[in-house]
């Protein structure tokens, strides 16, 4: 019997390294069938397992318009995650969805779009990215305000150059700190053989990206009094930690943004993704099934202090 | 479950004999769970066909709802091997739920919002079509019902096939759907033509009258959006073991979190659906360490918002059926129709 939370087989086509403990994974359900139905839209999320280990939630991080792959790009810093981190290309992993609602593209056609994001935050933006190089018709201009903890955790560095050579694109970068982070907890033994070895190329890596860095030291908000957007006619899409988020907006609002105009994408636990298990609840919302985009206006005053 | 049917006006009688015989000709068709003393509480468990005359129609609340026969308190939800999912049946013996009270009734039909509403699973869905539902009128209050504040009891209104009131001796049994109407005709149990349904009406009246503990529920849940920073929070919270008792015997707590567990092959396995509870420190701790409700108050405030004012967003109505086994089972003496008072003090 198929149940509601039964995953599909998919194989891990492709696994490109993003940064320490980050790793973008290319997938294709097995069963062609499967993936020739799967559609999803920038912002959802699927659940993906690795048997024996669980089940995590995990944000879309390719194109919308990709029939025959689709990927995640994961930090690794749970059990599922870190067991991922450890497959290699050829495995088999468990995959259902797409959940929840995503961005709100029906809104954000012609419209400016304003991407604030924070660490692994970028990764369910970027389908946005991609789906505006795309169809650049549809959309105005996009201004990406992206922070992360150092130079050598930024995501998708290959891909910049190409967005920024984007008439549209505009993409402005900070940093906590320039030195790079220690060696992450997470090792990932499967791929890096020779410990020694992978540590030296950790270092080197992060030493170049350093060199290479040519952004902001400090918070994402201190892009701010870079940025070029105007309130008028943009759609601001934010996802980060909630800290980074509280004070995005309310940096927004200071600048005369308002709160319905700003999305964000919040991160609960979640164990179903069907408004089942509960785990994910903030006051009378799921996050899996209301979210994980919401209006600002509809989250401004949740319980638990959100934002 | 069967469609829902008008509330049926025809009482029959059944004595001490023809309700045994009833119970016999149910245990022919359905696996029969019913409320049965153990040790010094009442359980709901299957019962064998020789053990039907264990049946209590005025036992007290159950220790465990009848939640736990819709959802196990630890099920598997898939098998996997190398990687592939093992398809799995939902091998649920057709069953009759038999005694169950009001209120619990109410928490069945609210648990079919949850699992069927947004979402539906099929497991769920597939186990609850195959039901039959025999609800006992309570007469008597327990110490800590409620169920009044929320229309729940003390007599079932509808969505039961069969409903029967214990009353001066005898069996007063009334079909609430086409399946129970059928069953009862099967079996041939005469209309009375009686003073029985007068009888019923009356006992029903005096039943609601016994029930004394009440929520006064008007602008319930603005009152607690109102009240989110009032005092008996923190008092509650300064009690509260976070145990997660209440939410175990709820009937209409829901959540449950999902495990795999690996075979000593390290191959193959199950992923597990056990109950838990929103009190719980882990529950909604995600995997960088944040943790929305790390403070105790935020837990204790989330279940009782939750039942109060959330789940009316969510499924349109109380989340609480007033059966008061979280009251009878807190040993800190969390009393909700206690606190929720207080927010009007």
């Amino acid at each position: 019997m198929q149940n509601l939370m039964t995953p599909r087989p998919a194989v891990i086509q492709r696994i490109r390294r993003q940064t320490a403990d980050t790793l973008t994974y290319t997938l294709r359900f097995l069963e062609p069938e499967v993936q020739q139905a799967y559609r999803f839209s920038p912002g959802q999320f699927n659940e993906v397992s690795v048997f024996g280990v669980g089940e995590a939630p995990i944000s879309i991080s390719s194109a919308a318009d990709t029939p025959d792959t689709f990927e995640h790009t994961v930090r690794a810093v749970g059990n599922v995650t870190a067991a991922l981190a450890r497959l290699m290309e050829g495995s088999q992993v468990g995959v259902r969805g797409p959940y929840g609602h995503g961005w709100p593209m029906q809104a954000m056609a012609g419209r400016n779009l304003l991407l604030i994001a924070g660490g692994i935050g970028l990764a369910p933006l970027r389908p946005v990215i991609l789906e505006v190089m795309r169809h650049s018709d549809r959309y105005g201009s996009l201004e990406i305000l992206y922070g992360a903890r150092s130079p050598a955790d930024l995501l998708f560095v290959d891909e910049y150059d190409v967005w920024t050579a984007h008439p549209q694109i505009r993409l402005l970068l900070s940093v906590d700190r320039l030195e790079p982070n220690p060696p992450p907890a997470v090792s990932f033994p499967g791929r890096d053989k020779g410990t020694d070895k992978a540590v030296e190329e950790l270092i080197r890596r992060a030493t170049v990206a350093v060199h290479r860095y040519d952004g902001r030291v400090g918070p994402v908000t201190v892009l701010f009094d870079q940025m070029m957007t105007l309130p008028a006619g943009t759609v601001v899409l934010t996802c980060g930690p909630e800290i980074m988020m509280k004070f995005v907006t309310l940096e927004l609002m200071d600048r005369g943004f308002t709160c319905d105009q700003i999305y964000v994408s919040l991160e609960r636990r979640m164990e179903c993704g069907v408004a089942q298990c509960g785990h994910c609840q903030i006051g009378p919302l799921y996050v899996c099934k209301d979210g994980p985009v919401f209006n600002y206006k509809d989250v401004r005053y949740l319980p638990e202090a959100v934002f | 479950m069967s469609p829902p049917a008008q509330i049926a006006t025809a009482v029959r009688v059944a004595d001490e004999a023809s309700w045994g015989q009833l119970l016999r000709a149910l245990a022919q068709t359905y696996d029969i769970w019913a409320p049965v003393a153990e040790k010094n509480r009442v359980i709901l468990r299957c019962l064998s066909p020789d053990e039907l005359d264990q049946v209590k129609l005025d036992a007290p609340p159950t220790l465990l709802p009848a939640k736990k026969v819709y959802r196990a308190p630890e099920e598997t939800l898939l098998r996997f091997r190398k990687g592939e999912v093992e398809p799995l049946g939902n091998g649920q013996h057709p069953w009759a739920l038999v005694g169950i009270h009001p209120c619990d009734l109410r928490a069945i039909q609210l648990l079919d919002r949850v699992y069927t509403g947004f979402f539906a699973d099929e497991r769920y869905s597939h186990r609850r079509q195959q039901n039959f539902l025999v609800v006992a009128n309570c007469l008597q209050p327990f110490p800590h019902c409620f169920c009044t504040s929320f229309q729940s009891g003390p007599f079932a209104r509808k969505e039961y096939d069969l409903a029967v009131t214990p009353l001066f001796g005898r069996h007063l049994v009334q079909a609430g759907s086409a399946a129970g109407e059928a069953f009862l005709r099967v079996l041939g149990l005469p209309e009375t033509t009686g003073s029985e349904l007068a009888e019923l009406v009356a006992a029903q009246a005096q039943a609601e009258q016994a029930v004394t503990r009440k929520v006064n529920t008007d602008n319930l849940p603005r009152l607690l959006n109102m009240n989110v920073d009032h005092p008996v929070w923190d008092q509650i919270a300064d009690r509260c073991l976070s145990c997660g008792a209440c939410t175990a015997v709820c009937p209409t707590c829901y959540c449950f979190s999902v495990q795999d567990r690996l075979n000593l092959d390290l191959q193959s396995g199950e992923r597990r659906m056990a109950w838990t509870s929103c009190l719980i420190m882990e529950f909604s701790r995600v995997a960088l360490g944040h943790n929305p409700r790390h403070e105790r108050v935020a837990r204790v405030k989330q279940r009782l918002y939750h039942k109060f004012s959330y789940f009316n967003d969510q499924y349109g109505q109380f989340g609480c059926v007033g059966c008061g086994r979280c009251v009878d089972t807190c040993v800190a003496g969390i009393d909700p129709v206690e606190v929720l008072a207080q927010l009007r003090r």
